[in-house]
């Protein structure tokens, strides 16, 4: 019996930590521009549109990545899930592009309505938005592994 | 006023023009991000001194130098998804040195008239704050993919960790470059004005950055820290690969540039550079290699490098680690007889304690000690080749204190 429930236990454990990536990703959600045929998305490639390494869609139509501001929370667990770096660490890689000539980040707009404005009248634009957030005209992106 | 009073407070309002900068650098909103045209800048100011009486090292002098300020702005404009142009203008003060002469009646001789005059030196130095504008780059990019995009106009070069970031204090853990490398040996230049590609290949866990130039570079030359000469090197054909690593933080390089004409006013001929690089920039640690070899055929060959370390302790203290060193081997004799042999040679042992505000703001100070004088030399022989050195060495190791602020916005 005593062996019953420490494998019960252990199941309810190993449950309770597969659920919890899954509990950060409900966070946020991705949203591209309506006219983006695609229904999933790896954290690696929307790493590489949101750094620039990546400009263009599959389609060739250009990718438009469009971040919140740096204080947002929204923001702060999106770059630890996608990037995997702190907002900090993100912005000295922006720096270093910027003052190095090679590119420019990415506009930063305040809050999830401008998001998702920004994003249903930019063809090509992909954001991110706490997970409560009104879509309505963008697409929602299922986020893949 | 003393001129010691008069520089302590004109390093006084140096500090307060850029602590005012400061205060808005530390808004986030202070840079101007709209969606196709953007406004960034960057400063610094430091107070640099040394401990050796008489010498020079890295604008640090014995009594204390303000004087050491410079700020940058930088304006990107991206009108359609293909099209980027930049531009960047640095504009920096700081203290020119020139030597004390009195006019006397010269000696008669085969190349003097009767009753001349000359400027006699009386071997003292004067110093006065000095102010320059330079443009740091200004062109355009146009993205054919990723893979090719071809920049013209007058581009950072692509060498190793830092010439694209030469001034930006708030991407590195020192106050100022390491000399070896960035010293004004015209081993490495901020830009050249030519044509290039670059690009990026995505190689699925990792990553190939390239860059491809050609066109004319022009970096200074220290001969002596008050004897820098403009060199411009013609003719250039140069590169880099950066390989990202799967690692997150981890890459590496290889760069290298060679040019076949010079109309410097030392008449170097060609000359070029290859080196390797390493960073790794993570969360809290940070390491940086950088080994270059530079060749003036008839004239110096050199090795030099660096390694440096940062620890960020929690999330405003850095403690930092640096060990800096060059070993050049001249090759005109009349330069060599009249120099000790500990020109040719450079060691500086670092160490930094800092304390960022945020990513954008940061207090430095550093401790170096030196070893060898290509950077450390004698005041008045900086500013008079031969007068001072008659056969006599050089006191060959120096302490230099530092501290200071840099921003970016």
């Amino acid at each position: 019996m005593k062996r019953i429930r420490k494998f019960i236990a252990l199941l309810l454990v190993l449950i309770a930590y597969r659920a919890s990536p899954a509990q950060a990703d409900e966070s946020f959600r991705i949203i591209v521009n309506s006219g983006i045929a695609i229904e999933t998305l790896d954290r690696k490639d929307i790493a590489k549109f949101f750094v620039k390494r990546t400009t263009a869609w599959d389609g060739g139509e250009s990718v438009v990545p469009v971040d919140q501001a740096p204080d947002s929370q929204v923001r702060e667990v999106f770059s630890e899930a996608v990037h995997g770096r702190s907002v900090t660490a993100v912005k000295s890689f922006w720096q270093k592009q910027i003052f190095s000539g090679r590119s420019v980040p990415p506009p930063e707009v305040s809050g999830d309505a401008a998001v998702v404005e920004f994003v249903k009248r930019t063809p090509g634009a992909i954001g991110y938005v706490s997970a409560s957030a009104d879509t309505a005209g963008v697409r929602t992106v299922r986020l893949g592994e | 006023m003393k001129d010691s009073s008069l520089r302590v407070m004109r390093g006084w309002v140096h500090a307060l023009v850029i602590l005012g900068a400061l205060w808005c650098a530390t808004d986030p909103g202070a840079a101007w991000a709209g969606e196709k045209f953007q406004l960034h800048g960057y400063g610094s100011w430091s107070y640099r001194r040394t401990a050796n009486a008489g010498y020079i090292f890295d604008n640090g002098t014995h009594e204390g130098n303000y004087t050491n300020v410079s700020a940058t702005l930088n304006v990107a404009a991206q009108p359609t998804e293909n099209l980027l142009a930049v531009i960047q203008a640095n504009w920096q003060l700081q203290e020119a040195r020139t030597l004390d002469t009195v006019l006397l009646p010269l000696p008669p001789g085969p190349f003097t008239l009767p009753g001349q005059y000359g400027a006699i030196p009386i071997g003292t130095v004067t110093t006065t704050p000095k102010s320059t504008v330079e443009l740091d780059y200004a062109f355009a990019e146009w993205a054919f993919s990723d893979a090719i995009r071809f920049r013209a106009g007058q581009v950072k070069l692509p060498f190793g960790l830092y010439t694209e970031i030469w001034d930006v204090g708030t991407l590195r853990p020192f106050l100022t470059l390491p000399k070896s490398i960035y010293g004004g040996q015209a081993i490495v230049a901020e830009a050249y004005q030519g044509g290039g590609f670059t690009g990026n290949f995505d190689l699925g866990d990792w990553g190939l950055l390239y860059d491809l130039y050609g066109g004319q570079v022009t970096s200074e030359f220290e001969l002596l820290p008050t004897w820098i000469v403009d060199s411009t090197l013609s003719d250039v054909l140069g590169g880099r690969v950066v390989l990202i690593t799967p690692t997150e933080g981890l890459s590496f390089g290889f760069s290298g540039y060679f040019g076949l004409r010079s109309d410097s006013a030392l008449l170097f001929l060609e000359r070029g550079s290859v080196g390797f690089h390493l960073d790794y920039s993570g969360e809290s640690f940070l390491a940086r290699f950088e080994v270059v070899f530079s060749k003036v055929p008839s004239f110096i060959n050199a090795i030099t490098g660096y390694g440096e370390l940062a620890y960020m302790i929690d999330e405003h203290i850095q403690v930092a680690a640096r060990v800096d060193f060059y070993k050049g081997e001249g090759k005109i004799a009349l330069i060599k007889a009249s120099t000790p042999e500990t020109t040719d040679e450079h060691a500086d042992y670092a160490v930094g304690l800092n304390y960022w505000f945020s990513p954008n703001f940061v207090i430095k100070t550093g401790y170096h000690y030196v070893r060898g004088n290509r950077f450390s030399v004698p005041t008045a022989f900086a500013t008079n080749f031969v007068t001072p050195y008659a056969g006599l060495p050089f006191d060959d190791s120096n302490h230099l204190f530092e501290a200071g602020a840099q921003f970016s916005f």
